[in-house]
């Protein structure tokens, strides 16, 4: 099952195969595929409701499945950003993720903010706008709009919501991904998924925003959080159940994305029956044999790659669980209980 | 209808803010104002105090509003 990890743990290689494998599908249109469909959607379907999480975690799944075609590795994962990692950094402007071997660096603010470090700069990117004509290069802005990264308190916060999300399912609603989705704010600014989106700025802010791949590696820790909390409360959570608007209700078909057009919200509710995991979490599903972490090797690619910058990369403060949420807790103290049963 | 016009990055936004109308270069951006607040679908992530910083943001970071 393919592990998605965080990228302040990927090898030279896997940063390069990340690469790679975004370059080889940017060049085949199957990226702007990705951009055109985020835009395109109804954003009152896809962002301020219960959808939101569903529908991103199909989206990236697709994402996933596309970068692994290119890389032509079975094992191919998609890697995430945990910011709450960066917001404890004393210049997040220089974490692992912003370094020329994976993302590039901020914007030039002399230059209208135009990304001129790292694989996607001006000359090796270009942006496309809704109806995908291209648009210049990609733009980053870093901590314009909002002066620091979302916290592990912010997530914390979450984690403690008992309830996935209630009526009128918008952003007033209380709960789980009203929080998460970062409408809920004792200071009046965007938080949590909205406040990464915010912090990037430039090309992150519109509904373009898939234009940074960025996007991608952020939405992914959001979808690594939603898990957690799965985790902790248990998986079948969702709601409305029924009586919500249309589309949100948890048999209701989704927003189309680039590859489909009729998924229900209740087929993406579990990660592993989707057939993926995150590194820091738990797989409840029986497991017949322990299996080693393989040793991943570089696949070579027949796409032309870039010639990343080695920098000296800054290493965060390694912390005990990097998605910080405490969720696996309980499931760990089931194992225990059900352990010693099993011995008694 | 605008009670204000002017030109940003020579763009030019008109605004009226009784009827939540924006316009750049002369294309409407659709709003909602809830809250004390205005909304655009175009910019997802957040909400806004006034038209002038929807607008500006706009032609600063959307790719659908540069080069117009």
């Amino acid at each position: 099952m393919p592990t998605r990890k965080n990228l302040n743990n990927l090898t030279p290689a896997e940063k390069l195969e990340f690469v790679n494998a975004v370059l080889s599908i940017k060049s085949s249109g199957v990226y702007d595929q990705f951009v055109l469909s985020h835009a395109n959607a109804i954003m009152s379907q896809i962002h301020r409701c219960p959808a939101f999480l569903p529908w991103h975690r199909q989206f990236l799944l697709e994402f996933e499945n596309a970068l692994r075609q290119a890389s032509g590795n079975p094992d191919f994962a998609l890697p995430y950003w945990n910011w709450a990692e960066d917001f404890v950094l004393p210049n997040p402007f220089n974490a692992n993720i912003w370094q020329n071997d994976l993302l590039g660096g901020n914007g030039d603010p002399m230059d209208s903010n135009i990304v001129k470090t790292g694989p996607f700069s001006q000359g090796n990117w270009t942006i496309v706008d809704s109806s995908g004509s291209s648009a210049g290069p990609l733009i980053r802005d870093f901590a314009n709009g909002v002066p620091t990264l979302p916290s592990q308190n912010d997530i914390d916060d979450c984690m403690n919501e008992t309830v996935y999300d209630s009526s009128p399912w918008n952003t007033g609603a209380s709960g789980f991904r009203n929080r998460l989705e970062g409408w809920i704010s004792s200071r009046g600014e965007p938080e949590l998924h909205n406040r990464g989106h915010v912090w990037v700025g430039g090309s992150m802010l519109p509904m373009t925003s898939p234009n940074d791949p960025a996007f991608f590696l952020h939405h992914c820790f959001v979808d690594l959080v939603w898990a957690e909390w799965q985790a902790s409360i248990g998986s079948n959570n969702y709601q409305p159940v029924s009586g919500g608007p249309a589309g949100q209700n948890i048999n209701d078909i989704m927003q189309p994305t680039p590859n489909s057009n009729n998924v229900p919200i209740s087929d993406v509710l579990d990660i592993f029956s989707l057939g993926y995991d995150y590194d820091v979490l738990l797989n409840p599903a029986p497991s017949p044999t322990p299996t080693p972490t393989p040793t991943p090797t570089p696949t070579p690619t027949p796409t032309p790659t870039p010639t990343p910058t080695p920098t000296p990369t800054p290493t965060p403060t390694p912390t005990p669980n990097p998605g910080g949420s405490g969720g696996c807790a309980p499931v760990i103290i089931l194992i225990i209980i059900s352990t010693l049963a099993l011995i008694i | 209808m605008p009670n204000r016009t002017y030109s940003y990055k020579n763009v030019t936004i008109e605004y009226d803010t009784q009827s939540s109308k924006l316009l750049i270069n002369g294309k409407e951006v659709h709003l909602t104002f809830n809250d004390n607040k205005y909304w655009t679908d175009e910019l997802p992530y957040q909400h806004f105090d006034d038209l002038e910083e929807i607008a500006e943001s706009l032609i600063d970071n959307s790719p659908n509003h540069k080069n117009q």
